[in-house]
């Protein structure tokens, strides 16, 4: 079993406001090695989206892959 | 031939193997010659054009055995081929759990549609795109075209992607890693004025220069070192195709994009090395498939030469969500 998935750490709910800091900016300083989530963060960075539309593409990508976000998980709080 | 007691996963075979799983209704994606797929039997598989693999014994060019890759993991597997649509094809047809792996030709009008519009498709990166960009013999570049077949009718195709849509059973989870032996070298910044195949002006530290002077002055006039774009962290190549002297048009395998900030790399001296380090630092977890670049192979003599002990066909280009130069792509299901 793959180290990450020793602790699955739960992920804040859709209306907690980290994700709208991520949407804003935040993701330029989360550090992750995830490939897709990088993309994504260089996707959301069109400024043609919208907050919500960034935030909700984000919160998507971390429910889907919350349990190999561990690392990224701890930083919602902080960034 | 025993196929029943060790099935390979990643591996070079014969042409009798491969024919013999498709025979038992083994789901496979194949690479290998145009000669070699012509014998393959009708079945369930996808396959692309290309004789240069990654091997057990390093760096080979084999134009008589097929790379066989397969998902041992999958709940189900669904092959489909798109035509120029295929951008709006391929991910709305990814399973929610799961990934498509897909092979393109090289150049084809699908790819270059792909390459500059994939990352905006809506739900790119939840449900990943993995695959490869079919080539051919170098020898023999100027009387053969890449090709992409489908199993169920073997029909070589010159454009679109053919593509295997896999389902996971529910707790895997499919990811994709690259491994990019290239880093900026930390001088000039890059700038383009719009997104393209082409670039015949660019910004350089914000001051309009031609491009093709510019890599002259840098000492990369031949392209032998790509240009590395900051993709919210993700270090993503643009290689260099062609610098026209006359014109000053250079033209690229990917598209580099206007909102990307660029600047050459860092010349590599021993890719092998580079490979074998940059795995370990990593630590990258077993991958279900890989691939690397042919440009990898040619400008770091990988013949005969391991590279982390990664397997996987050595490609005029690699998908992972999108199309990237000179990069060791690996999928991973967790």
């Amino acid at each position: 079993m793959h180290a990450e998935f020793a602790e699955i750490m739960p992920i804040p709910p859709s209306t907690h406001p980290c994700w709208a800091r991520l949407a804003a900016g935040g993701a330029a300083r989360l550090q992750t090695r995830q490939l897709g989530l990088q993309l994504l963060f260089k996707r959301i960075a069109d400024p043609k989206l919208t907050p919500i539309d960034r935030a909700r593409e984000v919160y998507a990508f971390f429910e889907k892959y919350h349990s190999i976000l561990k690392g990224e998980i701890e930083q919602l709080e902080r960034i | 031939m025993n196929t029943q007691a060790v099935v390979p996963t990643n591996s070079l075979v014969d042409i009798a193997t491969a024919s013999a799983l498709i025979r038992q209704g083994v789901p496979l994606c194949l690479a290998g010659s145009a000669e070699a797929i012509a014998q393959l039997p009708a079945g369930a598989w996808i396959a692309g054009t290309i004789p240069y693999f990654m091997a057990e014994d390093g760096g080979v060019k084999d134009s008589d055995r097929l790379f066989i890759t397969r998902f041992p993991q999958a709940e189900k597997i669904t092959f489909a081929a798109y035509e120029a649509d295929a951008i709006e094809q391929i991910v709305p047809h990814t399973p929610e759990n799961g990934f498509s792996f897909a092979i393109t030709p090289c150049g084809c009008a699908a790819l270059n549609r792909f390459a500059l519009e994939g990352r905006n498709v809506e739900g790119a990166f939840l449900k990943p795109v993995v695959g490869w960009i079919a080539g051919v013999d170098l020898d023999r570049a100027a009387s053969e075209a890449p090709q992409v077949f489908l199993g169920t009718d073997r029909r070589p195709r010159k454009d679109g992607f053919v593509v295997a849509h896999v389902t996971l059973p529910e707790g895997k989870l499919a990811t994709l890693s690259i491994v990019n032996i290239f880093q900026p070298d930390g001088g000039d910044t890059l700038r383009f004025a719009s997104s393209g195949y082409t670039a015949v002006e660019c910004l350089v530290n914000g001051a309009p220069r031609r491009l093709a002077d510019y890599l002259r002055e840098r000492h990369n006039e031949t392209g032998r070192w790509p240009l590395v774009g900051d993709l919210g962290g993700a270090l993503i190549n643009v290689s260099i195709k062609d610098v026209d002297p006359v014109s000053g048009q250079v033209t690229f395998y990917a598209p580099v994009f206007a909102d990307t900030d660029y600047q050459i790399a860092k010349p590599v001296t021993d890719y092998a090395a580079a490979f074998d380090h940059e795995l370990l630092a990593s630590a990258t977890e077993p991958s279900a498939f890989a691939c690397n670049c042919i440009l990898n192979y040619l400008h770091g003599s990988l013949e005969g030469r391991s590279t982390g002990g990664v397997h996987g066909p050595i490609t005029f280009g690699e998908i992972a969500y999108q199309l990237l130069n000179q990069t060791l792509v690996m999928l991973h299901i967790h």
